[in-house]
């Protein structure tokens, strides 16, 4: 069986990298839209 | 802790049966399984349209499609393989295998797993789909280069959505990766212990999340300039066409790397076992690859030498990319290495191995002398250029998962395949494979450019040769497909689980086929 803790940890990992690919989804566009 | 535990047990043994086992699958064989067929359909696909390319192509003037349709074909060929054979078929293999490598009992977000392999279907039925609009599908190229992708029909807007969706499904597909390999490895699986192919993985899933929200950044400018008043890249505007390719390629050049590094890993997997040694540079290997992803992102301008850019940009990007050599060279060194003095057989699985560390190495070469910038001024955007990239990405990210399907095909279906007809099926492939593409290299040279439907005269001979090359090369595959539905079928002799006698690691140690759920409890390892 899988832990609480792992599966936080599981949950906390995703959520920073989806965050990380959000973050460069929108910077790359504002950055242009302001060049 | 006792009912929770209960009620996972019966859920694991009551699966739905038909149709909706795969629509609601959560289990990582199920959806390795699914993503491997999906990426062998798309191949199909995506080969149908090189054959109607090299049919066109065989002779000059105008034979099967016009020049309109055949400027689709290219796109489309291209988009097919990239995003829908050869990524889709790597994450089948890292979906069946980082799980039972790392002694998982499964991927760590097996709903969201679901979800990355069923957005797939409907994003590439919307790529194909385009072709019937009015306008036709995409015609610029897979780079979608403005302001040429500016223009067109409602086919590129489709085009871009279902861009969107392959994005959303290959980021989601790398961060379930990231989580597994970093939550759920067995005790004792330290990071360098992990078999290569995991590591590799690991390394390209990271390229993906830095890679692919800059592509979906690309084509949702691209969106906004053609239907929202924006001047990202249009110059009627104000805006700068060369911006565009800056960005592509700035996902566009990892995303190469995207392509080839499971197959290196996968060649790491290969070499070993059928050399009957363990693989030699280990730590130099993860180094390597490491390496390679980082320079991935520094020489993305190499693609565009010609648009015009200050000397010192030029060298720069000249020498970044020369600079990758020297981590691929490792590479190669290692696995001659780990050959020598070794007790090798060839089996399929290993001639497949060896003719992507053959083949691939040309590729790098003719990528390095792509790489020197005044001779880049000669060779950009001839088939010279196209030789290369085949030899890369068909050479290299395809043979290699060919090479794949026959190593652990019978862990997969617990029965072995045709050797013979395996080897059949090496030879024709190499052997055609290599008509097809080896004369594109003196097309090029000789100054045809690439993506046209016709050319003169003086290049007749070589296309004919490779247009030759391409059907064969075609027609071979159709036997793959044979060798592979048998092994399925269970026609042949049973495997054993270790299958292969210098096979290591912790796949091997289980039944073949294994169990529906495997490490449920997770193993030692020492």
């Amino acid at each position: 069986m899988v832990t609480k803790d792992r599966q936080d940890s599981v949950k906390r990992l995703a959520f920073i990298l989806g965050g990380v690919a959000l973050v460069f989804f929108i910077a790359i566009m504002v950055v242009e839209y302001f060049r | 802790m006792s009912a929770a535990h209960t009620e996972a047990h019966d859920h694991h043994h009551h699966r739905p049966s038909g149709i909706m086992r795969w629509l609601t699958t959560t289990n990582h064989k199920d959806i390795g399984t699914m993503y491997l067929i999906f990426s062998l359909t798309m191949f199909f696909v995506g080969g149908v349209m090189a054959l109607a390319i090299r049919a066109e192509l065989f002779q000059p003037g105008l034979q099967v499609v016009n020049p309109e349709l055949f400027n689709s074909l290219t796109t489309m060929h291209a988009l097919i393989m990239i995003f829908g054979a050869i990524m889709p078929g790597f994450v089948g293999f890292a979906n069946w295998l980082i799980p039972m490598m790392i002694g998982a009992p499964d991927m760590a977000l097996p709903r969201m797993n679901n979800w990355s392999f069923w957005i797939l279907p409907f994003a590439f039925a919307m790529l194909l789909g385009s072709l019937f609009t009015v306008g036709g599908g995409p015609a610029s190229g897979w780079t979608l280069y403005a302001p040429l992708s500016v223009q067109g029909g409602v086919g590129v807007d489709m085009t871009i959505l279902s861009i969107h969706m392959m994005g959303i499904s290959s980021v989601l597909g790398a961060i379930n990766i990231i989580v597994t390999i970093m939550n759920m490895r067995a005790p004792g699986m330290d990071l360098m212990k992990m078999p290569l192919f995991v590591w590799t993985w690991l390394i390209t899933a990271f390229l993906l999340i830095a890679a692919m929200p800059v592509l979906a950044g690309a084509v949702t400018m691209l969106l906004t300039d053609r239907h929202f008043g924006t001047a990202f890249f249009d110059p009627a505007g104000g805006g700068d066409p060369v911006l565009f390719q800056h960005i592509f390629w700035f996902f566009g050049h990892p995303e190469v790397y995207i392509l080839i590094l499971p197959a290196f890993g996968i060649v790491s997997q290969i070499v070993p076992t059928f050399s009957r040694k363990p693989l030699f540079g280990y730590d130099s290997m993860v180094f390597a690859t490491a390496g390679i992803a980082f320079l991935s992102f520094i020489v993305w301008a190499h693609h565009m030498f010609t648009v015009g850019m200050p000397l010192a940009g030029e060298l720069f990007f000249m020498y970044a990319t020369m600079l990758i050599a020297v981590p691929t060279g490792v590479k190669v060194f290692n696995w001659v290495a780990t050959m020598w003095r070794g007790s090798i057989t060839f089996e399929t699985p290993m001639l497949f191995a060896l003719a992507v560390v053959f083949l691939f190495t040309i590729g790098g070469l003719s990528g390095l002398m792509l790489a020197i910038v005044p001779a880049d001024f000669q060779y950009h955007d001839t088939y010279f250029v196209v030789a290369h990239f085949h030899y890369v990405l068909f050479a290299g990210s395809i043979m290699s998962m060919m090479g794949a399907a026959y190593y652990w095909l019978p862990k997969w279906t617990g029965r072995m395949y045709s050797e013979r007809l395996g080897k059949t099926h090496f030879w024709l492939t190499t052997i055609f494979f290599n008509l097809t593409f080896f004369p594109q290299h003196f097309l090029g040279l000789a100054g045809m450019p690439r993506r046209i439907p016709d050319y003169a005269l003086e290049f007749t001979e070589f296309n004919v040769i490779s247009s030759i090359g391409a059907f064969g090369l075609g027609l071979a595959q159709i036997l793959f497909v044979y060798i592979v539905v048998q092994a399925v079928r269970g026609k042949n002799e049973k495997a054993t689980a270790q299958v292969w006698e210098g096979a290591d690691g912790l796949e091997w140690t289980v039944d073949s086929p294994p169990p529906y759920h495997t490490f449920e409890t997770p193993p030692t390892v020492k």
